[in-house]
């Protein structure tokens, strides 16, 4: 009986020889791209899980459980760090979870952002001279007049530089009007005057000024820098992110205070301009085999390089002018003697010279140069807003740069510097007793009444009402008024505040659990907090391999319910073309369900047959490209992929479900087409005898 | 008979009655028309030659073309926030347009300090005893206020007067004026709106616009003190109160209250970095 089952539905198959190759071409399609878009996003996923936990988030993060915002560590999309309070107690909450016994380490943080504005060349040469004549007055043994007289020099050549630029009108100088070049050329004139600098030395607050005040305004300015940051206990996190690596300086002794820059930003956004153009170039040039003559982007920045050349040249140390000049004149064979000239000769770029002149930057010239606007070990002046409004400045030390291993150069990832923890506590501004209660003393010492514009609309135009509003204001306003205006306002004592903590997991596949557990515990010791996983903490990122496994999932799923049509729509016409076959069989004594179980038994062996030729071929593409992996095109792939490479591997389980899924859909689509078989009555084989 | 005379009577009265309406009536659209004569004269009389006297009047009245120095407390009000509040002092050298603004208060931020010398804004921050250069929109400590809502009035130098309309503001009657910055003039906003009070010419409202023609901030001054300066030789005009409303932010305002005013001579150092750099200390 089975057999007759089976030999009916095959020679089915084989008499409808297209449809049953356009259905299974889809299926074999659909199965495919199931098999290998979710052995893909898999692999994507686990490398995003790993870029994410292992250079930021942790398996977990907890923060405020009054937080305004959900907490994102890469912040929120407009780029400001998520509004998410702080928790004002570390200790407490690092002894509360500790006792659990799945959790490995806490890492205490908060990320903000924060800018650096040293002003132009000039600015950054007055303010050096400025700093060395007052540790000079105050007797500092490290400052010799040698290094003053040496600074004074170099104020000196940039300011000639000036007035050549001024002469020739150069890009680097603003001047709008004839008015502000007379007073320009004045102001130089008596800036470069030999009697300016005879007795520079006893009245250099007034010269420095005048030089501050009206020269360095001639230079255009756009030196500022921008920092996200991570502040955070330092040596915990080099502890706990193995993939955390410090690539040029030092990391942060212990007990220091210190500020470490990612390798990225340092090498992106530091790095003097036209060395970061000469990278770019090499990187397309060597890596990416692009042409110079046929890029228009390439010509680009070619052209912007000798544009700008004054960014590279207002950074030489007057002293190394002779050496560079005649370096430059040998390789060149020019026997030109200004160097801005000759710098402008090299910058002339072209396929044939660049990477000669590229390998002739940085041998031989960018030692002369400034090629960092910080350099390692600088002190820098860092500004940031903090919580309380205003802006907050500390000078912290740079010691160093940093990256994760596997994905170096990803913006994403080298989307934060890192600060220590006390630092970003200073520059962080929490709102501490002693500052609420002097708020309530300026408060109280400016005696004035908040209104409204209606009430402002009232004082200009009913004199009672001003009077009174007068009369109150004239009184003093009374202590309980003003503390009753900052009773929302939390307080905390700084140095145990933290605004999210990185949690490690001794068994991260048990992260469900632990999230229950610290729920509990946070409830039970009143910890403030709430937890979430990677995913969530990392917002927009941690959810794309949702993204992509929706739209992957909607692909196939749409493949899938063609296939389903396709199925129906080819068994209902095999239905309509054996209706006398179909009659015979029932006049014969057939019963219904052997005629459904010709329609299953016909779409599962197709179903069956064409899913296993798409998985199989799945795998065999699986086998051999995804264990040597697929490169990463850009920097941003490298951070997705967790490597330069994306392997991928096959997910058993997920075959399994993606044919039971192709099982289902084709179960449903036979229902309809055997259905209606079996309606067929045995009179129908008789009609069409007749 | 009676009756007769009873009804003439009536419409005698009716008579009178519709005189006395009609000439009411008249009598109010005959005023009406005079007032509206009267504005138009006024709005006729109110030329571009007038908004530039009215704006030259205000800058003189605040000039005090010496010395000046007053304390001045911020206090900026942001939705759902804790209000932040400062206690600085100013000191201004008007004739040769010098400014330093000293913070006092919270001792957070005690020691920063604003240096305006020519076109350049300076910014001292004692944390790193470095100094920045900040542009006029610089917010002041954090706050909605500007540099110049601190200095002494320059309008006429600053920008063009465009006679808007006559107004009122209250019971005030008020010129209205608008004002568009001078090209290559570095000012906080590009367009002001003024209301100058009619009786006293003082300005009672300010409206400030970005470029797009954006209303940005909105100023009330509900108070002005006179003080007299020696170096003038007249009266000084110095707003005791400036409130500042938020236009983009909704709910958020800024109130200075200047106190202690003194226009007295200052110290020649004072308007140096050196000298800041000390006063940090």
């Amino acid at each position: 009986m089975n057999w007759i089952l089976f030999k009916l539905a095959f020679r089915n198959i084989f008499l409808h020889k297209m449809k049953t190759l356009i259905v299974g071409s889809i299926l074999i399609f659909g199965s495919f791209l199931a098999v290998m878009g979710n052995s893909i996003v898999d692999a994507i996923a686990s490398g995003m899980k790993n870029s994410i936990t292992q250079s930021v988030t942790g398996d977990l993060q907890i923060y405020s459980e009054k937080a305004k915002e959900a907490l994102s560590v890469f912040g929120n999309i407009d780029g400001s760090p998520s509004d998410v309070g702080y928790v004002p107690n570390f200790d407490k909450v690092k002894t509360a979870l500790l006792k659990h016994s799945n959790i490995r380490s806490i890492i205490p943080m908060g990320g903000n952002f924060a800018l650096m504005n040293p002003g132009n060349f000039i600015d950054i040469q007055v303010e050096k001279l400025r700093t060395l004549y007052k540790k000079k007055a105050l007797k500092d043994p490290q400052v010799s007049s040698l290094e003053i007289e040496s600074a004074k020099q170099q104020l000196l050549f940039l300011l000639n530089d000036l007035n050549e630029g001024v002469k020739q009108n150069r890009a680097e100088v603003i001047l709008d009007t004839q008015s502000e070049l007379e007073s320009a050329q004045r102001d130089l004139q008596i800036a470069l005057a030999p009697s300016f600098w005879e007795d520079f030395d006893d009245n250099f607050e007034s010269k420095l000024e005048l030089i501050g005040n009206k020269v360095a305004p001639l230079v255009f300015d756009d030196s500022m820098l921008y920092f996200n940051y991570l502040g955070t206990d330092l040596e915990a996190f080099k502890n706990n992110f193995p993939q955390f690596e410090i690539v040029k300086g030092q990391f942060i002794p212990e007990g220091e205070r210190g500020f470490l820059i990612h390798d990225y930003v340092y090498e992106t956004m530091v790095k003097n301009r036209i060395a970061r153009r000469m990278d770019e170039i090499k990187k397309a040039v060597v890596e990416d085999q692009q042409k110079i003559s046929e890029s228009k982007e390439l010509q680009e920045l070619i052209k912007a390089n000798k544009e700008q050349i004054a960014e590279l040249y207002l950074t030489l140390d007057y002293s190394h002018k002779p050496v560079l000049t005649q370096k430059l004149k040998t390789y060149l064979n020019k026997e030109e003697e200004d160097l801005r000239l000759l710098l402008d000769h090299f910058f002339e770029i072209q396929e044939e010279n660049f990477l000669s002149r590229y390998d002739f930057f940085y041998k031989e010239m960018a030692p002369y140069f400034q090629l960092y606007k910080i350099s390692i070990g600088d002190v820098i002046p860092l500004t940031a807003m903090t919580k309380v409004g205003n802006s907050s400045a500390i000078n912290v030390k740079v010691w160093g740069t940093f990256h994760f291993k596997s994905f170096e150069n990803s913006p994403l990832a080298g989307s934060f510097s890192l600060i220590d923890l006390n630092s970003f506590r200073d520059l962080y501004g929490f709102l501490t007793e002693s500052r609420r209660k002097q708020n309530q003393e300026i408060a109280s010492e400016m005696g004035v009444l908040d209104l409204s514009k209606d009430d402002l609309e009232a004082i200009f135009g009913d004199d009672k009402k001003a009077e009174e509003l007068s009369e109150a204001q004239q009184a003093q306003v009374s202590q309980e008024k003003i503390a009753e205006n900052y009773t929302d306002a939390p307080v905390v004592e700084k140095n145990e505040a933290f605004i999210n903590a990185a949690l490690f997991l001794k068994d991260s596949s048990q992260m469900e659990d632990s999230i229950a557990a610290i729920q509990e515990i946070n409830k039970q010791e009143n910890l403030g907090i709430k937890v979430v996983d990677w995913r969530s903490a990392s917002g927009m990122v941690g959810q794309m391999t949702i993204a992509l496994r929706i739209i992957l999932f909607g692909f196939v799923l749409i493949l899938f319910m063609i296939a389903a049509l396709m199925i129906m729509n080819s068994l209902l016409m095999a239905t309509m073309e054996r209706q006398q076959e179909i009659g015979t069989m029932r006049a014969i004594g057939a019963p219904k369900g052997f005629l459904y179980k010709i329609y299953l038994i016909e779409t599962a062996v197709t179903s069956i047959l064409f899913s296993f030729i798409g998985t199989v071929l799945a795998l065999a593409v699986i086998y051999t490209v995804g264990r040597d992996g697929i490169p990463a095109q850009g920097d941003v792939a490298k951070f997705f992929f967790s490597g330069p490479r994306l392997h991928f591997y096959p997910q058993w389980g997920q075959i399994l479900v993606v044919f039971i899924i192709i099982l289902f859909i084709s179960f449903i689509a036979t229902q309809y087409p055997a259905w209606r078989a079996m309606k067929i009555s045995p009179l129908r084989a008789m009609q069409n005898r007749d | 008979m009676r009756e007769s005379q009873r009804i003439n009577f009536f419409k005698f009265k009716l008579k009178i009655a519709l005189c006395v309406i009609c000439w009411l009536g008249f009598g109010a659209a005959f005023a009406q028309k005079e007032s509206v004569k009267a504005n138009e004269k006024k709005e006729a009389d109110f030329t571009p030659a007038k908004a530039l006297e009215l704006v030259k009047e205000l800058d003189e009245r605040q000039r005090s073309s010496g010395d000046y120095k007053a304390t001045a407390f911020i206090k900026e009000t942001e939705k759902n926030k804790a209000p932040k509040l400062f206690q600085t002092t100013i000191y201004r050298r008007d004739g040769l347009d010098k400014f330093v603004m000293v913070f006092n208060k919270p001792k957070e931020d005690s020691g920063k300090a604003y240096l305006k010398i020519d076109k350049n804004l300076w910014n001292f921050e004692p944390g790193t005893g470095k100094w920045e250069r900040r542009t006029e929109r610089e917010k002041i400590g954090g706050t909605n206020s500007r540099r110049s809502d601190f200095d002494e009035s320059r309008l006429t130098d600053e920008y063009t007067a465009i006679p808007e309309s006559m107004g009122s503001l209250g019971k005030f009657t008020t010129y209205i004026v608008k004002l568009a910055a001078k090209e290559g003039v570095d000012v906080s906003y590009p367009v002001l709106k003024l209301w100058i009070d009619k009786g006293d010419g003082n300005v009672l409202k300010r409206e400030e616009y970005a470029l797009s023609g954006k209303l940005m901030r909105t100023i009330f001054y509900p108070r002005w003190q006179k003080i007299f300066s020696d170096s003038k030789k007249s009266n000084v005009y110095v707003p005791e109160e400036i409130r500042v409303f938020d236009e983009l932010e909704k709910g958020n305002s800024t109130i200075i209250a200047l106190k202690d005013v003194d226009l007295k001579k200052l110290e020649d150092n004072i308007f140096t970095k050196a000298w800041v750099e000390s006063k940090s200390r």
